[in-house]
């Protein structure tokens, strides 16, 4: 029997999703929140067993450097699968739908990223034809702000990214959606520890 | 300025067959006076410059570099080994260091260009990244900053350019680099 979104989600997250829609609403310099403890945590224990089981290839280019799985819909790992079905789910769209006001053609990515030391992603705004919810899932353990690898988000003036206005740690079960557009600039700071920085993520179109 | 080794006539010949035959060429010991310059380049003073989304540098200006390259010794030699005539070239001044990057542009050239990478360093290490990646059709031109090397390139419409991320590995070491367009 395959999972479900509900059998996995920590339901405080549920009971507060209105709070959570607001503060997805209010938050600057672009729509977007953070939902700490977003799975049960045997859950979210399990899947970072399960995905250091995974092939990561690296990928480099100008903006950067980091080491990344397949599509989690082509995994053979049956856990892996599990969770990206539960999540690939009019549950789980019906949450964001909420939280975001959008709603998903269920044209869904997944995918697992490692950023081991000196890893990093430069200054982008993730923007792509149909992307319209972009989600990272963290996964990384013990990390603390100092290790950087955080998340930045940028303001912009004239349509350029301008300064680094907000920074998140990857921390543990830590989910963060932010809305893709124009000015949805962020960036992966240098993992400057030699901590392994898991994390699952994609785009809902 | 310019080391008496590659001004042979033979060796002119030679850059010049392979740079016509590549597109890009490498010249190690470049400068005769290497030492010298190096220290006017350190003299100079970086204002740290970032624009996210495309770069993050050091630039200094500098009058004595801009006639030292734009003098008759340089543009003529780099006219020989190209075939092209040359009137000036368009200098800047850069410094590298821990998290300095640039990335490629998206806006396409409109003809072929020419350019010059110089760099002034010592010990520079692979892995601490900061190597002049150029782009030529299928082909990745990796180029590690190496004290008194001068990388001379020619770029087509569809080339591209960038220096890579700077990584922690660096620690405290910086390079200094001379980034110049020929007209």
């Amino acid at each position: 029997m395959s999972l479900k979104f509900r059998d996995i989600v920590n339901q405080k997250i549920i009971n507060d999703i209105s709070l959570i829609k607001e503060k997805f609403r209010l938050n600057v310099p672009f729509r977007h929140v953070v939902i700490d403890n977003f799975l049960r945590e045997e859950v979210a224990k399990d899947l970072l067993k399960e995905i250091k089981m995974e092939k990561f290839i690296e990928k480099e280019s100008d903006l950067f450097s980091f080491k990344q799985t397949d599509d989690f819909h082509y995994s053979k790992n049956r856990k892996i699968k599990d969770f990206h079905s539960a999540i690939c789910s009019s549950e789980f769209f019906s949450l964001i739908n909420f939280i975001s006001g959008f709603k998903f053609k269920g044209v869904f990515d997944m995918a697992g990223t490692l950023y081991e030391s000196g890893d990093y992603l430069l200054c982008h705004d993730d923007e792509l034809e149909g992307r319209k919810i972009a989600y990272v899932f963290y996964l990384s353990e013990n990390f603390k702000e100092g290790d950087s690898g955080n998340f930045t988000l940028f303001d912009s003036k004239m349509g350029k990214p301008f300064r680094a206005v907000k920074k998140y740690v990857p921390l543990f079960n830590r989910l963060l959606i932010f809305e893709v557009s124009r000015k949805s600039f962020h960036e992966v700071e240098e993992n400057l520890s030699d901590k392994k920085r898991y994390a699952i993520g994609g785009w809902l179109h | 300025m310019i080391n008496k080794i590659f001004l042979e006539e033979k060796n002119v010949e030679k850059v010049s067959n392979d740079m016509i035959k590549n597109s890009i060429i490498k010249m190690d010991n470049f400068l005769d006076n290497y030492s010298e310059m190096e220290e006017k380049i350190s003299k100079l003073k970086f204002i740290e410059k970032r624009v996210p989304d495309k770069f993050s540098y050091s630039e200094a200006k500098s009058s004595f570099f801009k006639n030292v390259f734009n003098s008759f010794e340089f543009i003529d030699y780099m006219g020989r080994i190209s075939g092209v005539r040359f009137k000036r070239v368009n200098l800047r001044v850069l410094k590298f260091r821990h998290k300095n990057y640039t990335l490629m542009h998206d806006s396409l050239k409109s003809e072929e260009s020419f350019h010059f990478v110089l760099f002034f360093c010592d010990g520079w290490d692979v892995k601490y990244g900061g190597n002049k990646v150029i782009i030529k059709g299928e082909k990745n031109f990796v180029l590690t900053p190496s004290g008194n090397s001068l990388v001379f390139f020619r770029l087509d419409e569809r080339d591209r350019e960038f220096f890579q991320y700077i990584k922690h590995f660096a620690g405290k070491s910086e390079f200094f680099v001379i980034e110049g367009s020929l007209k």
